[in-house]
């Protein structure tokens, strides 16, 4: 393994920011932190990089107990939400800037600083400013900066965030193949799921400082650990339906195991077009290639995903029937019935 | 460990040039632990007198420095264009040391040609003889030194009232509430707390204000002297050191208090901006008659104010250069009409060493304190070292009076009496503690993910710091080297007593008489014109000699320095 954390525990005065947390990341994997705004993300992000002291627990990185270790022993690469890029030092300066910092003579360093970046397809900005080049661009000098030391791990919090709609969706796949080239051990966070779904190759979910689960994006997509997983990954988000109404209002394929409290229906499960069940359209929304229908079946309102056809327009009445693979069972606590 | 680099060195200079110093005071105030000194102090009938006149001239000074300067940023805050011209000459005065504008005034307060006493003729009243007749001096002098404080309270005041937040202004104007109840109800009320430090620091310059009681003491009369001028002329020219001591350490107790009020308000101000910046819902309940008189009060008070603050300067100007015959108008000629250099010429060549002295040393000192208050002032905003911004601030507070025995006694024992690196030694006293308190300040408006980004590349905590933090502070670092070499320009008291003779052009040097001793030297009533006839003219070319450098730098970079002061404010 290569970066593993053991037991650890951070707080801000009262406030519990991280509580026992426990990972493991393998050399080469691109691991997820995912969760809610205020989770404890960038925290457990700053303390693996030496920037935030633990209360209790242990950093190992490299198999190496990193605890005492000053962030710049660490060798590992960051690249922060906002870029924190040197305002008044060039792209290339920006760049270079580890490598002068390990003694490297200058002129070495600018050299490898210009390979990075023709790799990552910046080299028209090296003799530029920060402050004139594109957010994407910056984001990319980041990125540069962070692996031009060849780091033991990548530390990554929320690097797309800061970008518009389109460019994000080309720098998420800009990220993955830039990981996988490097082979790079890698910590990614987000609070952006869909992201976390689409790149890693296993995601914890985060929450309150606690893991909820630690899984392959699959594995938490299909089987989360809790009702809060199940909710917090997928878009659009799940259905939950309160146990009086199966059976009755709601017709499923099969019967909920003993002990169910509600059930969570997928948004995809819900089958459009033919079935037991019968609702009322209160409106949709058109997403290209998809849309959500939002259903009502006597006050519970339910959304499904629409993919072929004709969408079905606002007041008409509408069957459907309930695919089992998309349903999942929660006991009182919220967490998820196997069986 | 390695952080204690950051501020060791400037800790270990406080302590060796400050605190030292300071206690040496304690220590010989009451030699072998006899206080006798304090006994004589309190049953003193002149005691009263001092302490009655000090108060006077400092509470004088901040108050109507803060009422003034108030009015004066009220008025410039509410103007839509000329903000940057109005500034700029209501900061002119406080680029003009205090020795020089004492200079200036003795001429204004002229008994028979002064502009001052024609003011009152005019006014319908009887002209007074303003620093002659004993029961006046005391408010002659205090309306110089509130002559020289309202700059400065102007600027902090201004500060405070340009921090509310632009929405709140334009939400106040959407809903048609106009100026006089804009600034009653929404922005003075904010400004509070600047307008409270406005008035501590303008307070606690003024008990600390020795050059000009000094200079505006003609004759050197007990009577109308106030505690500094009593600690430095019981101390080096009474010869009754312990008295002396006696007396700059109730004075100190005194400055103490304030100080202390000083660095609680400096404390809440940083929690205010903690919190954000809503709208506070504390209105000020306002007369009516106020609120219709308020645009006119301002503006005629702002008026009145700045033909005050501008005045001393053009006539500074202008009576250095006019021969003498120009001086003897009765009313006073208060227009060009002939123009001499000769006199500015003469006394300008006569003023070289004393000028390359203190250029020399301001120089170094700006150098000293930089080295020294850089990394220090930035373990106080990174490392919490909060203790050394209160120790800074409190160390600022004191005044110059409080330092000024230690460190003569340690000068004096080195042999270093007379020389350069005496004042480059003890100047920083004053700067030092100056430059932790504004650079902390700045370096708190720096994002911290700069040094953060550097530590994650590798750099140790000193080499971040150097490499990266320094660049980015340079707007910072540059406004405190400025206003230090401003600082040691001003300064009177040190060379006064480190000080024998003007540099003798040789090497290593020896003489170290500063500007401010050239200008104290045309004290008409002390040593005396060395130039011969045009007093007047003397007088006004030793003041400009002494100002210029000062005002052209300063003008040269007004913006640092506008930054600079809002974050801290000085000591001239
Ligand atoms: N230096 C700090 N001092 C005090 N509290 C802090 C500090 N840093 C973070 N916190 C608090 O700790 C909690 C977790 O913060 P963190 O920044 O790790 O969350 P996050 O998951 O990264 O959120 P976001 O998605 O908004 O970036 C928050 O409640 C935050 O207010
Ligand atoms: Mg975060």
């Amino acid at each position: 393994m290569s970066v593993a954390l053991r037991g650890l525990n951070k707080k801000f005065g009262d406030l519990q920011v991280l509580k026992d947390i426990e990972l493991e990341v393998s050399k080469g994997e691109l691991f997820s932190v995912v969760g809610p705004s205020g989770s404890g993300k960038t925290t457990l992000l700053r303390v693996v990089a030496g920037l935030e002291t633990q209360d209790g627990g242990h950093v190992y990185i490299d198999g190496k107990l990193s605890d005492t270790l000053t962030p710049a022993k660490r060798n590992v690469g960051m690249v922060f939400q906002n870029y924190a890029l040197y305002p008044n030092k060039t792209v290339a300066e920006n760049i270079a800037s580890p490598l002068l910092a390990k003694g490297v003579a200058r002129s070495k360093a600018l050299d490898e600083a210009a390979e990075m970046a023709k790799r990552l397809g910046i080299e028209m900005a090296l003799d530029r400013k920060p402050g004139e080049i594109s957010g994407g661009q910056q984001q990319r000098v980041a990125l540069a900066r962070a692996l031009v030391k060849k780091p033991t791990a990548f530390l990554l919090d929320e690097p797309l965030s800061n970008l518009d709609a389109q460019l994000r969706f080309s720098a998420r796949k800009f990220v993955k193949e830039l990981q996988r080239d490097f082979g790079i051990t890698t910590i990614y966070v987000t609070h952006d799921q869909a992201e976390a779904l689409s790149i890693s190759d296993r995601i914890a979910i985060l929450d309150m400082g606690v893991i909820l689960q630690v899984g392959t994006p699959m594995e938490i997509y299909r089987e989360p650990a809790n009702e809060f997983v199940a909710n917090f990954i997928g878009y659009p988000p799940l259905n939950t339906v309160r146990m009086g109404l199966v059976g009755k209002s709601i017709q499923f394929t099969h019967s909920p195991p003993p002990g169910a409290e509600h059930a969570g229906i997928r948004p995809e499960a819900i089958v459009l077009g033919g079935g037991p069940n019968r609702a009322k359209v209160i409106s949709t929304e058109f997403s290209g290639r998809e849309s959500v229908v939002y259903l009502d079946m006597q006050g519970q309102e339910l959304r499904a995903l629409f993919r072929n056809g004709k969408v079905p327009s606002e007041g008409e009445t509408i069957d459907f029937s309930i695919a089992e693979e998309g349903v999942m069972w929660f006991d009182a606590k919220g967490m998820r019935l196997v069986g | 460990m390695a952080e204690r680099i950051f501020y060791f060195p400037a800790f270990f200079y406080l302590v060796l040039f400050a605190i030292v110093p300071f206690g040496l005071s304690i220590y010989f105030s009451a030699p072998s632990g006899e206080l006798s000194s304090y006994v004589t102090l309190f049953s003193s009938s002149q005691t009263l007198r001092f302490l009655e006149n000090t108060f006077i001239f400092s509470f004088g000074s901040a108050i109507f420095a803060v009422v003034l300067g108030t009015a004066l940023a009220i008025f410039v805050d509410s103007l839509v264009r000329g903000r940057r011209l109005f500034s700029l000459l209501a900061y002119l005065p406080y680029t003009i040391p205090f020795t020089a504008a004492a200079l200036v005034w003795i001429t204004i307060y002229d008994p028979i040609n002064g502009p001052a006493d024609y003011l009152l003729r005019l006014l319908g009243f009887h002209a007074v003889d303003w620093l002659g007749q004993p029961s006046l001096v005391i408010y002659s002098v205090t309306i110089v030194s509130i002559w020289t404080s309202i700059p400065l309270a102007f600027l902090v005041v201004l500060a405070g009232l340009s921090s509310v937040p632009a929405h709140l202004k334009e939400a106040a104007k959407v809903d048609g509430v106009g100026v006089s109840d804009y600034y009653t109800s929404i922005a003075v009320p904010m400004a509070k707390s600047a307008i409270l430090t406005a008035f501590l620091l303008t307070l606690i310059i003024a008990f600390g204000n020795f050059d000009l009681p000094y200079i505006l003491n003609e004759g050197y009369s007990y009577a109308v002297a106030t505690l500094p001028l009593v600690v430095y002329f019981q101390i080096f020219y009474a010869n009754e050191v312990a008295q002396g001591l006696a007396s700059g350490i109730i004075l100190t107790a005194i400055v103490s208090i304030f100080s202390y009020l000083l660095i609680r308000v400096t404390l809440s101000q940083g929690k205010i901006g903690k919190r954000g910046s809503g709208a506070t819902g504390a209105r000020l309940s306002v007369p009516r008659a106020l609120k219709i008189a308020f645009r006119p009060l301002i503006y005629v008070v702002s008026a009145l104010t700045l033909l005050f603050l501008l005045f001393p300067v053009y006539w500074m100007g202008l009576i250095a250069t006019r021969p003498d015959s120009l001086n003897l108008y009765n009313p006073p000629l208060l227009w060009p009409k002939a123009a001499s250099i000769i006199t500015f010429v003469a006394t300008a060549v006569q003023a070289e060493p004393y000028l390359i002295t203190t250029f020399v040393v301001s120089l170094a000192v700006m150098a000293l304190t930089l080295i020294l208050a850089a990394p220090a002032a930035f373990a106080v905003a990174r490392r919490r070292k909060r203790w050394l911004l209160f120790l800074s601030i409190y160390l600022f507070s004191l005044p110059s009076t409080t330092f000024v025995f230690g460190a003569y006694y340690m000068i004096y024992k080195v042999g270093l009496l007379n020389t350069w690196i005496a004042l480059i030694l003890t100047y920083p006293i004053f700067t030092l503690p100056f430059a932790i308190w504004t650079l902390s300040n700045f370096y708190n408006s720096l994002p911290k993910t700069f040094e953060e980004a550097a530590h994650i590349d590798g750099y140790s905590p000193i080499r971040a710091f150097y490499r990266v933090v320094m660049p980015l502070a340079r707007p910072g670092l540059f406004a405190t080297a400025l206003l230090s070499f401003v600082f040691s320009w001003h300064l009177l008291l040190f060379p006064l007593v480190l000080s024998e003779t003007p540099y003798q052009f040789n090497f290593p040097p020896t003489g170290s008489f500063a500007v401010t001793n050239f200008a104290a030297l045309f004290d008409p009533t002390s040593f005396g014109s060395t130039v011969g006839a045009n007093l007047w003219a003397q007088v006004g070319s030793a003041g400009i000699i002494v100002a210029v450098p000062v005002i052209v730098l300063a003008l040269a970079a007004q913006n640092y320095l506008l930054k600079g002061l809002y974050s801290g404010g000085t000591k001239g």
